[in-house]
Formats: structure tokens, C-alpha cells, sequence
């Protein structure tokens, strides 16, 4: 039978990590194998810096685990076997994240990812490159910066063990909200799961939380969230209360759970050490106490000022796909092939670095939700997958994405319209403003010849403004208009903040 | 390690999730993001209150924060009898 899935790692980083206790490490990988046979998944475990391994697996060793040589190593494994599932094994010290250059205008340098693994184009720290997703991609990540075997057998021990359950049983979640953003939550869990009675709204409700709130098995959060915190928070006002606190999950999570994130750096896993009171991520706790999938954002993370858009969409998407039937890893495929098309074919820097910062954390081939195979229609796996690989071609051909430019040189070329300054002043965008200029350069000449058209001689452009409001308390919200302009014709134009 | 600056208020996460206003220790060479260590890194009353003073706080320097390892009440320039 053909190989559907491999788990890739780095055997020098984990010898160097784990010591002696490689070989247990090395055990649980063995483990998952002789799992996945028994659900008839063909796993193979590759260690791309192990010349033995690497041989066994037709690909080359890598030398130096560098991020260009892990997206090598991904890409040549892919071509070579066509598995199904890409396994990454290991936290960002034993095998690394890709660096993408974040495409928004915000404090965050680069924008750790995994979706270049996902993609057919070569190494690039550029997110232009990354636009067509087509393969199937998650992580199980151990604790940065710590050897600890317990926390891996905990993690492989809800992999191997995973039992489907019926899709009903997770229509019945556990949600919380940041009071400020209460609306939009209330519309995510409505579009997931046609209510929104179970949202905790925080403030007033803070951890922790109840063992009978936390046994249910979906998981949602839309909060603040902050790097190497072991909190999500709410706000109301001036109040940030605690929202979860990863030790507040301790015992109280049913094996199997799925967690979606939209919060600011929602799943970074850090070395405990690090973290002001030594604890674990709260992502890193919920693969702890078995969890089977945790989607996040590596960094600062983006919604819109009312509905729902950014974050609040790639997180519902991959919801909505786990209770449909989906495996975890395609339910992120999915949802990222899903987003690009919605919001597509051009897409902003907000937009863009959204795309790039939600990651997966847990083995993508867990099928969570059972169905009943009578009842639905006759696909098989291998027709599935070609259908994702049309759409993920068709997305990279075909999808805009924008690019900064120097503000410098536009200067007296690209003025602001009247039109443009009645729109901000109708949201209130007055005073002191930060303006970027992001250009597009569509792909398909038919339709960039249909824009030209429409606007004049130039190309599609997004330009942002950033806007600081002062309050009364002495606190500041701070709002972004993206307009979307071809020529001096504006295509329209959207509001994120704060929400 | 110490740092001596002013501390000031500055905006976080521009439109963003995680935006808020933000203390930070502005050293003249550099801004510092100041955080107690454990603390609530959007509202801590008691670095809010340093706001407008001029403090030498022990801490240790993280990818994001500088985070203040003192009490943030012993900070607090003394007033003169």
C-alpha cells in the first residue's frame, strides 16, 4: 500500500534535546505507526537529517536543519511519496517554523507559519509565495526548551487512542468572549453552531471555569491574548480579567477535544522557563490533557469592527469542517483554501498575514467527528485530494496578493480622493493618520486588463490608514480603513479594530 | 538586570486583537515594554501609576517585555521630607 502519511523530524535535534530518552521518543513515533496501520493509515517516520532515514525515504539528508532546508526537505519528501498527511514532529527547537515576512504594518518582525510546508512553491519567507495551499499539514509539538517525555506519551497516548464520536456531540461547545467583542463571537458560534447560548463573556465570567463548562468537546476563544502568557484575557473598558488560565484546565478537559483560537498569539508553545510563572502555553495544556487539535495564531492577530472577517473566519471554517467529517489537517486545508477563495482574489496585508499565522497544532489525520459512509455521497480519499490539489493550483494562479510600497515614492502620485476623505471622515478618521500603500499585481492579465478598465490605467492598490482614538479614561482604540482603490475608483473599503 | 528610564504610554497592536495602550520604560536609547513578571500585560494598575516617572527597575529582558522582577510600589520616586 502506498504511504497516506509521514511523520518528519529532526533525529539530531531530538538526540540533543532528549539524550538518552531518544529512544522513547523515538518508541511513541513507532507507536503512532502501528496505530495508524490498524485504521489502515501507512505511516513511515522520517528523520530528514538522518542519512539512513533519509535514504529509506528517497531524499537527500539534510546537513544543517536551517529553515530553508526543512521546507526543502517537506517539499522533496511530498514529491517523492504524495502521502496524504505531513506530520511535523516537534516544537520550533526541533523542527522549525517557517519565518514569513509579516505583509501588515504592525510590531510583529516575522510571522512563524507552517503554511509554507502546505504549499507547492519553493522556500520563500515571503507569504506572495503561499497563496495556492494544497497539502495537508499539522504539528505535534513538544515543550520548547524541556525534555519532557510524560508531556509526548500524553500527547501520542490521545493520538493513538482517538475515537470518533458523533458530529452532535460536538455541535455542544465551550465558548468564550472578550465582552468588547461579544457581538462577533456571537455571530462565529451562530454561523458554527446556530446559537450562541453556551458564550461566556468575560468580563463578567473569568477562570476558571467549570469542570461540566471544559468537559465539552469544541472548544472556542475569541480574547486577548499576549506572547509567552500562559492567560487569554477578556476586556471590558479598562478591565482585562483572566478569560483561561492554562493551569485552570488541569483535569477538566475530555480526551479528543478541539480548540479553535482567535486570540493574539492564541497558540504559541514556549519553554515554561520563559514564562513569568512557569507554566505551559495554553495550547501546549490542552494537548497535555489530550486534546487532539489546537488552531491558533503564532502572532498578532486581526477581526474586523462589526461581523465577522479575518480570524473570525479561518477559526469557524475549521470548526465547521472537523463537524462535517473532515480529518483535522484537511479541516485546515480546507478553511484556508475556503478564506482565499472568500476573500480573494486580491487580498490585503491584514488578510495576508492572517493566512499565514494560523497554524495547526495536533496530528492532521485525526478524523474527530464519525459519519455514517451509507448516508453520504461516494467520494474516495484519492478524489478528495485532487480536488484540493485543483483548487490549491487554481488559488496560487490565480490569487493577488499585495505588496507594500514605498510611501515615499508614491508622494504626490497617488493623492487622496475627495471621495476617499468623505469615507474617513464618515468613520471618523481624522488628525494624525498612518497611511501604507500596498500594490497588486493580479496574475491573470484578462482581469487586470477588466481593472484597468474600471479605473483607469493603473492596477489594483490597497491603501491602509491608522487611526489612534483617544477616550475619556485616558485609554486608546485604534482602528484600520483598508480601501480598495483601481485607478482614482475606490472598490471598496473595509474598517478592523479593535473589537 | 537594571534600566533606568522614563516611564511612558504608547499604543500596542495597532488595530489588532491585542491592542491597548501599553507602558513602556523609555530608556532614550530604546522603549522597553514593561510588564510585572506574571502580570496582566494589558492593564496593571500599579505600572500605570508610574506613568510620568523617572524609575532604575530590576528585571529580565524577554523577546517582548521588559519585565519588572521589583515591587512596583518600591519604584516609586520617594519624596522628599
Amino acid at each position: 500500500m502506498p504511504i497516506s502519511k509521514v511523520i518528519i523530524s529532526s533525529k539530531k535535534n531530538l538526540q540533543s534535546k532528549y539524550g538518552k530518552q531518544f529512544k522513547a521518543v523515538d518508541q511513541l513515533l513507532s507507536a503512532i505507526v502501528s496505530s495508524d496501520k490498524k485504521r489502515n493509515v501507512v505511516t513511515t517516520v522520517i528523520y530528514v537529517d538522518d542519512p539512513v532515514s533519509s535514504k529509506k525515504a528517497g531524499i537527500k539528508a539534510v546537513s544543517s536543519l536551517t529553515r530553508q532546508a526543512a521546507k526543502t526537505a517537506v517539499d522533496d519528501i511530498y514529491k517523492k511519496l504524495k502521502p496524504v498527511y505531513i506530520t511535523l514532529f516537534g516544537s520550533q527547537d526541533i523542527f522549525p517554523f517557517q519565518d514569513i515576512q509579516n505583509p501588515a504594518n504592525d510590531d510583529d518582525d516575522t510571522v512563524p507559519s507552517d503554511l509554507p510546508y502546505a504549499c507547492d512553491n519553493p522556500y520563500s519567507n515571503k507569504i506572495s509565495s503561499f497563496t495556492g495551499p494544497t497539502r495537508v499539514v499539522g504539528r505535534i509539538p513538544d515543550i520548547p526548551g524541556k525534555a519532557d517525555i510524560g508531556y509526548l506519551k500524553n500527547v501520542v497516548d490521545a493520538i493513538v487512542k482517538n475515537k470518533q464520536v458523533k458530529s452532535e456531540k460536538l455541535m455542544n461547545y465551550f465558548a468564550v468572549t472578550a465582552d468588547v467583542w461579544k457581538k462577533s463571537t456571537m455571530q462565529s458560534l451562530s454561523n458554527m453552531f446556530g446559537n450562541s447560548v453556551n458564550l461566556k463573556d468575560c468580563p463578567p465570567d473569568v477562570s476558571p471555569f467549570t469542570a461540566s463548562d471544559l468537559k465539552k468537546l469544541t472548544h472556542f476563544y475569541n480574547c486577548h491574548g499576549s506572547p509567552t502568557d500562559s492567560k487569554f484575557y477578556g476586556q471590558k473598558g479598562n478591565n482585562f480579567p483572566t478569560a483561561q488560565h492554562a493551569p485552570d484546565l488541569n483535569g477538566k478537559i475530555s480526551k479528543g477535544t478541539i480548540v479553535a483560537a482567535e486570540c493574539c498569539y492564541g497558540a504559541e508553545v514556549f519553554d515554561p522557563a520563559s514564562e513569568g510563572t512557569n507554566n505551559l502555553s495554553i495550547a501546549s495544556t490542552y494537548l497535555k490533557y489530550k486534546a487532539v487539535a489546537f488552531l491558533g495564531s503564532s502572532t498578532v492577530a486581526y477581526g474586523p469592527s462589526s461581523g465577522n472577517g479575518l480570524a473570525d473566519l479561518i477559526t469557524q471554517y475549521f470548526i465547521r469542517n472537523i463537524i462535517n467529517g473532515s480529518s483535522t489537517g484537511s479541516a485546515l486545508l480546507e478553511a484556508r483554501q475556503k478564506f482565499l477563495s472568500v476573500n480573494g482574489p486580491t487580498l490585503d496585508p491584514y488578510e495576508l498575514k492572517t493566512l499565514a499565522q494560523f497554524y495547526l497544532l495536533g496530528d492532521p489525520s485525526m478524523w474527530v467527528a464519525s459519519y455514517d459512509k451509507s448516508k453520504t455521497i461516494s467520494e474516495t480519499a484519492e478524489n478528495r485530494r485532487l480536488n484540493f490539489y485543483n483548487k490549491g493550483i487554481n488559488l496560487a494562479s490565480s490569487i493577488a496578493p499585495s505588496q507594500r510600497i514605498d510611501m515615499e515614492k508614491q508622494k504626490g502620485k497617488k493623492p487622496v480622493t475627495d471621495q476617499m476623505k468623505k469615507i474617513l471622515a464618515k468613520s471618523g478618521f481624522k488628525g494624525e493618520l498612518k497611511e501604507n500603500l500596498y500594490q497588486v499585481k493580479l496574475k491573470n492579465k484578462r482581469i487586470e486588463a477588466f481593472a484597468k478598465g474600471m479605473g483607469g490605467a493603473e492596477s489594483i492598490m490597497y491603501r491602509t490608514f491608522i487611526k489612534m482614538r483617544k477616550k475619556a479614561n485616558g485609554f486608546s482604540t485604534f482602528e484600520v480603513l483598508v480601501f480598495k482603490e483601481s485607478g482614482k475608483e475606490i472598490l471598496g473599503w473595509r474598517l478592523y479594530h479593535r473589537r | 538586570m537594571k534600566l533606568k528610564g522614563k516611564v511612558v504610554t504608547e499604543v500596542f497592536g495597532e488595530g489588532s486583537k491585542s491592542e491597548h495602550q501599553a507602558v513602556y520604560l523609555d530608556t532614550g536609547d530604546k522603549k522597553y515594554r514593561l510588564k510585572r513578571k506574571g502580570g496582566n500585560p494589558f492593564y496593571d494598575e500599579a505600572l500605570y501609576n508610574l506613568v510620568g516617572k523617572t524609575i532604575a527597575a530590576e528585571g529580565n529582558l524577554t523577546a517582548h517585555f521588559f519585565e519588572i522582577t521589583q515591587n512596583p510600589d518600591e519604584l516609586k520616586p520617594k519624596s522628599k521630607k
